[in-house]
């Protein structure tokens, strides 16, 4: 029931950048009364192995990036620090909600969660990280800028695996 | 996807270990001017030279053993084998404390600690991951 709204979610917002790609049919009815049609599994296992050790990373992140948060206390004035930590939340809530997407959208080869998925990486994520990565260089906090790295890691690993897999799993449903 | 039995504990904890490991090298890495300096104040010129080296070198073979069997962790021919996968864990978990208790304590570097920790938490594991790689290799080929 959660799941079907999530989803209705995320057909009108893909809708809206890809007008027709809520014709896709989401399901495999096309392929009943036809039993010559074989397909392969498009789910990437590349994928999922990062987003897996993504999620695994997840509370380590999140503590660093609070940690060094609260520790930059001192270096900003009250503006600069709280657009800061307007950017530090929205980033912790989008890293949640992307490695959800991505996982189930993954795992049930479905078009809409995938390109929400590769839509809030690349836009949203990743102009995030890159800012919060900028101010701790400029601050050389080691702690964060290597958390920050291997967290952008995975991200372009996700990035370039997820392109070739959302195109396979579009050209599968597409009859 | 779920991970069946034992799995679903051992390769996120080696995950978590191994890139812990990773994290205070290269942290220890970038900053070797820094926890250098007390050392080099104490000890006069000629040793100065000595125990940058040791630092450096010593820091730097653990990294490479360490990303040596991440690349093996990560591409799946070592990543479940149990006993290995113990080992590696114990071994790892145990060098990042090591190492952030002597970043926090100050350890003095006059005390070989740095070449214990790579013989003891990355060498051995790295000799176990070459044997799983032999066996890897063996089995590939005999097929």
């Amino acid at each position: 029931m959660g799941r079907q709204s999530v989803q209705n979610v995320l057909e009108s917002f893909s809708d809206r950048i890809f007008p027709g790609l809520s014709d896709i049919p989401q399901d495999f009815s096309f392929v009943s009364g036809q039993s010559d049609i074989v397909y392969d599994v498009q789910s990437s296992l590349v994928l999922q192995m990062s987003l897996y050790f993504n999620l695994v990373y997840y509370p380590v992140w999140l503590a660093i990036i609070l940690a060094s948060f609260v520790a930059k206390h001192q270096c900003f004035g009250w503006f600069s620090y709280l657009l800061l930590g307007i950017g530090v939340s929205a980033c912790c809530v989008t890293e949640a909600t992307r490695i959800y997407l991505g996982m189930s959208g993954n795992l049930s080869e479905q078009v809409a969660e995938l390109s929400t998925f590769w839509f809030t990486t690349l836009l949203v994520q990743l102009p995030l990280v890159t800012i919060i990565l900028i101010v701790a260089l400029s601050l050389s906090q080691i702690l964060e800028i290597v958390a920050l790295s291997i967290s952008s890691l995975l991200m372009a690993v996700q990035l370039c695996v997820s392109f070739t897999t959302l195109r396979n799993v579009a050209r599968l449903r597409q009859f | 996807m779920v991970l069946r039995g034992v799995y679903s504990v051992v390769i996120p904890t080696r995950f978590l270990t191994l890139l812990a490991h990773f994290f205070i090298l290269v942290c220890l890495l970038w900053d070797k001017e820094e926890n250098l300096r007390l050392c080099l104040l104490k000890y006069v010129t000629e040793y100065a030279g000595y125990f940058h080296n040791e630092y450096v070198i010593s820091l730097a073979l653990s990294l490479t053993s360490v990303a040596f069997e991440f690349f093996g962790f990560l591409s799946g021919i070592s990543m479940f084998s149990e006993l290995h996968s113990l080992l590696s864990i114990v071994c790892h978990s145990v060098a990042a404390f090591m190492w952030s208790i002597s970043y926090i304590e100050r350890w003095d570097c006059s005390s070989p600690y740095s070449w214990y920790l790579f013989i003891f938490c990355s060498g051995l594991p790295l000799t176990s991951e070459l044997a799983v790689f032999i066996s890897f290799i063996r089995r590939v080929n005999l097929r």
